[in-house]
């Protein structure tokens, strides 16, 4: 392969985390020149707190990336020490994959990915700047003075913009613990008239596994199946290490209590806002002082490694309150701390500033992904960086571009609250946020979207068929169960007694039958139907997914086909909303400062109310002469 | 129901070593193997034993240094053994009986197998932290870090490697920094230099690393690898894997003076002391250059022996003038690292400083250069500390023992105007080296330390010798 000499590319990706990595990839396997550029290649793919990818919300959004041929699931599937299906018994909607990654194997598996694929350059440099000509970004240059040209940039530089980190009362510069911080971007971003503001997250202190008493708590083993996140037939592993849980005490709670004038959220060391889901220990505490326990997942930081993580016990308070509130913990009483816990205070940019293809408005074929958009997660930034790169890609190629929505997928409803809501602290995803997510289960994600990957040619011919030929299946299956019932006989009720259900009182369908919850599919079909291999776990699983949840899956469609007209109703950019008439004052400074795309956008946004849409929706008609 | 929770003391030790690099690592691991209760403090733990010249040990002299640190009972050995992902023979010019091999290691591997050992012996603790002050108090030291917690100890090894004031720079552009991308160590400087050491700068250079898929592997000569090698006596076998070769090229234009005069920025004292270096390695070498595999899971290589701490362009420049390279591209550019080292005569033939007791030094902080010279200044200076905080007598390492000796006789006597490197000390001394003299010191250290395991290891690779 030539070396690239020119410093001339098509897209270039600023950070090299999990956002990075997936605009990075997308665009070099779309074909694309791609030039990827990290403080440190020795830190890829980091994975600076929770050693795990997936959870509630958040497997949706891993799936959704795969399906569109991204690389995450891939990478986690390679490099888990365990796997495990949540709420398997609660309804689809929120089930959820879950694994426990080993961290230093998934950052040499992401680099080696990078390195091996091709139209693809890494390289080592901190930007400081964005070049900017006549309103559009075209190359970007280090702090050592180096100029990189480009038809398109995609900024994803994390917690790394003016980084902060907080142990108690002492701070002091860094993107991550020991890693200088990117202290020229932020500035640059705000020169060009960015809007900026300032987020923290938090991570918790890891233990020395050897003074952890394992015996005083619960063993939280994997699923023990083979279960992958990627649609597609990609390596995985076996691996099945199990996490450990106990829980806080009181004893805990009233340390916590007694130092809390040390904790940098009372101190005011720190007066940003970190993310609501992952409060640190001290907020639990101060937020919910009735509870008397709060629970305390003890995970392997890797396969070989002693390191644990204490999810559950975030907190920036000083070391050595940190190592008393350990202490207190059952099973941790002899625990030693490894690693403090700390928080990282960084800059990002307000996401209002974007559009739904993640370019930014002020400035044309620059794109943000990631922390830097005011997410927290590492989901939530590889799916922003997918749908940042493939976009750029489209724009540059002159193709239309891939504009998620809150129907088709978990990314789209993200992409959408970004955009639209306010955000006062990072914004993590979770199945409650998205109205639809009977539509966005998991285990559909490849039927929502692999078209989109076909078409962006990062899924091929024959994968797409297969997810085609797969719902074909269904379909037969589907309307075999509707069209062949069982007779209540003697035998027939035995059987239907040892799959675990009732006995027939009249006839049934086979369909009616798989209604009732406790019925499996397999089971069904091997008592009654023998041979009926030709329908593999996946076609089985989605058929029982679409028998038992009919009614609701229904009820979801109708309502998104309600509302399709008016989310699809273009608001032309340049509206000026203070010429209208008969929308509040309230209503028009909104609106004139988020800009949004469609109506659909504009309900959602905050201080709109269903009156100012109903009149700009009449205002709207009037104009195009359209009907809604 | 009370719960009370037993008081631990997490923050007394006999030794704490701080900095988790070649040197610290083995004086951890020997003073907890020598049952002294040890901490080992790092900035990051991400971060431990890295490698940011190359990833080549042993070679014809090192390879000594390595074997006698081996013997001892340290880990830079074992590790290497256990990472090496080729091996090569090296010139042998001298007959010496025992043969010496130069292993490429993964980089990254090597680091997270020393991390993985630390985190499994047995009397040592690791933590992350950033030292700040080193304290006197009755009967040791308190040691301090950023977030505030305090160890105490009876002895302190000090091994912060290029930390110390680090900063680094190529062409016009310099920041502080230990190594790319982290940060330095700024208060344990001046928490020394209270106490009364004196410290004056040093510099180091290192290598662009290249993306191998940009290199023309046609145009040069694979190097022969070995397949099989001699033993650790750690017991860790090397069967003789080979997953990446290295390749020998040359400079196109066998001419040093082409690339001297190109434009650099920086102060006079760094060129000077950057040409000089230059100079040397390639009188040594004779323009020749070994392209090194960085790894196994990366398509990385890097040219031994020539360092630069030019802009990028002009290191793309010398680069593209290799045999091969021609096409290549750098993914990330050489650089110069200044930072602090001890003022000559602050560090005795034991490690220990003469003027505090329970104070050791080990590393590049004694004005060396080498991962290897580090590991066995670590390894005596863990023996040495562990010894001291029992109030036991130390180990001198006398001239006699090998390399070792050599070195740490350059560390306590010499003036340190350049790096010490033991190739350079072996034609400096004239050095005849025999392995039953080194054999007799080192047994006679182990026998005086209690180290069953390691004579025993010792006797079964290199045999009993009649008479001890």
């Amino acid at each position: 392969m030539r070396g690239n000499t020119n410093n001339t590319f098509d897209i270039i990706v600023v950070g090299a985390g999990h956002a990075g990595c997936e605009a990075a990839l997308a665009t070099a396997r779309m074909g694309l020149k791609t030039l990827i550029l990290t403080i440190n290649v020795d830190k890829i793919a980091l994975m600076p707190c929770n050693p795990s990818i997936g959870g509630i919300g958040k497997s949706q959004l891993v799936r959704e990336i795969d399906a569109m041929g991204g690389q995450m699931g891939k990478t986690a599937d390679k490099t888990f020490i365990q796997i495990k299906n949540l709420n398997s018994s609660k309804g689809p909607a929120v089930q959820a994959l879950r694994t426990q990654i080993d961290k230093k194997e998934y950052e040499i598996e992401m680099k080696k990915t990078l390195e091996n694929t091709a139209n693809l350059t890494l390289r080592q440099g901190t930007v400081s700047e964005i070049i900017i000509e006549d309103g559009n970004a075209v190359g970007v240059k280090t702090e050592s003075g180096v100029i990189f040209k480009a038809r398109s940039v995609v900024v994803t530089s994390g917690t790394f913009l003016r980084g902060r980190i907080i142990i108690g009362d002492k701070d002091y510069p860094a993107g991550r613990m020991g890693e200088y911080p990117a202290m020229r971007l932020s500035e640059n971003l705000l020169n060009i008239g960015f809007k900026i503001d300032r987020f923290q997250t938090a991570t918790p202190p890891r233990v020395d596994g050897r003074t952890v008493d394992f015996s005083k708590t619960s063993i939280q083993n994997g699923s023990g199946e083979s279960l992958r996140f990627s649609f597609w037939d990609a390596p995985g592993n076996n691996n099945n290490i199990p996490c450990h849980l106990t829980y806080t005490n009181e004893l805990t709670h009233k340390i916590i209590a007694e130092n809390i004038r040390y904790s940098p959220i009372k101190s005011g060391m720190v007066d940003t806002h970190g993310p609501r889901h992952c409060p640190s220990i001290d907020r639990k505490v101060i937020n919910f002082p009735e509870k008397t326990r709060h629970p305390v997942f003890i995970e392997p930081e890797g396969a070989l490694s002693n390191e644990m993580y204490l999810q559950g016990l975030t907190t920036s308070m000083p070391a050595l309150i940190q190592q008393k509130i350990v202490n207190t913990v059952d099973g941790l009483e002899d625990a030693r701390i490894v690693r403090p816990g700390y928080a990282v205070e960084y800059d990002y940019i307000i996401p209002d500033q974007l559009n739904f293809t993640l370019e930014s408005k002020l400035i044309g074929n620059l794109y943000f992904a990631g922390q830097i958009n005011g997410t927290s997660g590492y989901e939530e930034a590889a799916a922003q960086g997918f749908i940042a790169g493939v976009n750029a890609a489209q724009k540059i190629r002159g193709n239309r571009p891939i504009i998620m929505t809150r129907e088709n997928s978990y990314i789209g409803v993200m992409i959408d609250d970004l955009l639209t809501k306010e955000l006062i602290e990072p914004y993590r995803m979770y199945t409650s946020r998205a109205e639809y997510r009977l539509l966005l289960r998991s285990d559909n994600a490849d039927v929502r979207l692999s078209k989109f990957g076909l078409k962006l040619g990062l899924i091929t011919k024959e994968q797409f068929a297969g997810v085609q030929l797969r719902e074909e299946k269904v379909k037969e299956l589907i309307s075999f169960l509707k069209s062949n019932g069982l007779n209540p006989g003697h035998k027939t009720n035995q059987k239907l007694i040892s799959v675990g259900t009732k006995p027939l009182d009249k006839p049934n369908t086979l369909y009616q039958i798989l209604k009732r919850p406790e019925v499996s599919i397999s089971r069904l079909m091997r008592e009654f139907y023998n041979g009926q291999d030709r329908y593999d776990e996946k076609v089985f699983a989605r058929t029982e997914m679409m028998v038992k949840y009919e009614g609701y899956i229904n009820r979801q469609v109708a309502e998104a086909k309600k509302l399709e007209g008016i989310e699809k109703y273009i608001i032309p950019l340049d509206l000026d909303y203070y010429k209208i008439m008969g929308i509040t004052y309230e209503a028009r400074e909104k609106l004139s400062n988020k800009r949004p795309n469609t109506l659909g956008q504009a309900s959602r946004i905050a201080g709109v109310s269903p009156v100012d849409i109903s009149v700009l929706s009449i205002i709207l008609k009037k104009k195009s002469g359209k009907q809604l | 129901m009370e719960r009370t929770f037993k008081k631990k003391s997490f923050t007394e030790y006999d030794v704490v070593v701080i900095g988790a690099g070649h040197s610290g690592c083995e004086a951890a691991l020997a003073s907890a193997k020598n049952k002294s209760k040890t901490l080992i403090i790092n900035i990051s733990l991400d971060n431990v034993a890295t490698m940011q010249h190359g990833n080549v040990l042993g070679g014809n002299v090192k390879g000594h240094l390595l074997r006698e640190i081996d013997i001892l009972g340290g880990e830079i050995g074992a590790n290497t053994w256990r990472n090496a992902i080729n091996v090569v023979k090296s010139e042998n010019g001298n007959n010496e009986e025992i043969n010496n091999y130069r292993f490429t290691v993964d980089k990254r591997r090597y680091s997270l197998f020393m991390k993985n050992v630390l985190e499994s012996q047995e009397n040592l603790d690791m933590r992350q932290g950033l030292v700040v002050e080193i304290k006197k108090i009755k009967d040791g030291f308190k040691i301090k870090t950023s977030d505030c917690m305090s160890y105490g100890c009876n002895a302190v090894v000090i091994s912060p490697g290029s930390f110390l004031n680090g900063n680094i720079f190529w062409g016009k552009y310099r920041i502080e920094a230990g190594k790319q991308g982290e940060i330095n160590s700024k208060r344990l400087q001046n928490s020394l230099e209270d106490l009364g050491f004196k410290f004056k700068k040093a510099f180091t250079f290192t290598t662009p690393g290249i993306d191998g898929k940009t290199i023309n592997f046609n145009m040069m000569k694979r190097q022969k690898s070995v397949f099989r090698a001699i033993m650790s006596s750690n017991n860790v076998k090397f069967e003789g894997r080979l997953i990446k070769k290295s390749f020998i090229t040359y400079i196109k234009n066998n001419d040093f003076g082409n690339i001297l005069n190109s434009p650099r920025a920086g102060n006079e004292e760094i060129e000077k002391i950057f040409s000089d270096y230059l100079i040397k390695i390639h009188k040594r070498n004779n323009g020749l250059i070994i392209l090194q595999p960085e790894g196994i899971n990366t398509t990385g290589m890097y040219p031994e022996n020539i360092p630069m701490a030019f802009s990028e362009k002009e290191q793309l420049k010398i680069i593209q003038n290799v045999r091969g390279l021609e096409n290549a591209s750098i993914t990330r550019p050489g650089y110069g690292i200044e930072y602090s080292i001890l003022e000559p005569l602050q560090t005795g033939i034991n490690m220990k400083s003469p003027v505090y007791d329970g104070i050791f030094f080990a590393g590049i902080i004694n004005g060396t250069y080498g991962y290897e010279e580090s590991a066995a200044q670590g390894i005596i200076a863990g023996i040495n500390a562990s010894l001291y905080s029992k109030g036991l007598g130390l180990i001198d390492m006398k001239k006699e023992v090998g390399y070792t000796g050599i070195l740490f006789s350059e560390i306590s006597l010499g003036d340190k105007t350049t790096p010490i490197d033991i190739v350079d000390l072996k034609s400096m001394y004239n050095f005849k080296y025999d392995f039953f003299e080194v054999y007799k010191e080192l047994y006679k250290i182990l026998r005086f330390i209690g180290r069953k395991k390691e004579i025993e290891n010792m006797e079964r690779v290199y045999g009993k010798y009649p008479g001890l």
